[in-house]
């Protein structure tokens, strides 16, 4: 699952683009479910 | 190519594009040899520890700093500008450098440390030239991450430089030469707003932190420090007037801007002049006489002041107090 936000903004002339953004997963789901599936050993 | 950008190169977009542009030019494109065009011949330029003249300074300072830091980056966070072709244009620039110590130079030997601190850089330019400028970079952060103390970093440059006496002097208002842009920025609202909120903070009047900045505001300070929430800006704040609470403080240049697709924002180059007569952010108090060079920006939101980078040398100012007390 993931959820993000970003600011777009432009200097002037120039293009616009993302300047700030904040993304978040959750690392500790992610490993849970590999280990689930590994089983829960070392590697 | 707009009216409000005569005298420039029809190469530049606006003002910010050439600002970027030749930053880029003359730092990663090593254009050392671009500066005899971009900058005047007899450029004044106040860095918080040191006045410098001439362009050729500036070429030598630069190929020290690419000898020590090869792998340099400069990351154009914003420009934030006012001016015209009368009385100069002026670039507030902000930059987020970053690199690798991989070279000799003022810190000794290579240390392999990676670092990345804010510099803030007000430049007055006219057709394709800069005359007038003053710099902070956050010198304190660099010598931080780079694993030194800052007391120490300024009393052995003392000592380097041959003794508080013959040592480089940090800049005061009293060495200043005229470099020709007279002008004070602009009207705009947002200018005046952090002018009006930072001069009350400098007036003791800290509850204005709480009413004026975002709860969740984000910023960085001196000492590649960065906060989250007012309490830190407090801190910062506080610890920097209450170490030199006698001291004068002025707003020398104030923008303010309403630009398409960004937040409202706001620059400031202001200076506290006085003795370090309180306890804050450097320690004892000393009496030494201070002068501390301030850049500042500022973005506001619908609830208040969220982003801000505020910049002075704590280097210069220890270095200060140890020229008074030895």
């Amino acid at each position: 699952m993931g959820i993000n936000h970003a600011d777009f903004g432009s200097l002037g002339a120039a293009d616009l683009t993302i300047r700030q953004e904040h993304t978040l997963i959750d690392d500790t789901a992610i490993w849970k479910q590999i280990h689930l599936h590994t089983g829960l050993h070392d590697d | 190519m707009t009216e409000s950008f005569d005298g420039f190169s029809q190469r530049w977009a606006d003002f910010p594009d050439y600002i970027l542009g030749i930053t880029s030019e003359i730092w990663e494109g090593r254009g050392i040899g671009t500066l005899h065009d971009y900058y005047a011949k007899d450029v004044v330029m106040r860095f918080p520890n040191a006045l410098v003249t001439g362009n050729a300074a500036v070429m030598s300072g630069t190929m020290a700093t690419l000898v020590e830091f090869p792998d340099r980056e400069l990351l154009g966070e914003d420009v934030i500008w006012s001016g015209d072709a009368d009385t100069g244009y002026l670039s507030s620039h902000r930059i987020i450098t970053t690199g690798t110590h991989t070279g000799h130079g003022v810190f000794g030997a290579p240390t392999g440390k990676r670092f990345a601190i804010s510099v803030i850089a007000d430049c007055a330019a006219k057709e394709n030239t800069i005359f007038d400028e003053w710099l902070i970079r956050d010198y304190g952060g660099l010598v931080k991450q780079l694993g030194f103390d800052q007391k120490e970093f300024a009393r052995q440059s003392i000592e380097d430089e041959g003794g508080a006496e013959d040592c480089v002097k940090p800049f005061t208002p009293d060495q200043d030469i005229d470099g020709g842009y007279h002008g004070r920025g602009n009207d705009n609202a947002y200018g005046a707003r952090y002018a009006d909120l930072l001069t009350r903070v400098m007036a003791f009047d800290f509850n204005v932190i709480r009413d004026e900045y975002d709860r969740a505001v984000l910023a960085e300070y001196p000492g590649a420090t960065t906060v989250r929430g007012t309490g830190g800006v407090e801190a910062m704040w506080m610890g920097l007037r209450s170490s030199f609470p006698d001291a004068k403080f002025e707003i020398h240049h104030q923008i303010g801007r309403e630009d398409p697709m960004m937040s409202p924002r706001a620059a400031l180059r202001w200076s506290l002049t006085g003795t370090h007569s309180g306890w804050g952010a450097f320690g004892k108090p000393t009496g030494a006489p201070v002068h501390v060079m301030g850049l500042s920006h500022a973005e506001f939101g619908p609830w208040g002041l969220r982003r801000e980078t505020a910049l002075y040398d704590e280097i210069s100012i220890w270095k200060q107090i140890l020229m008074h007390t030895g």
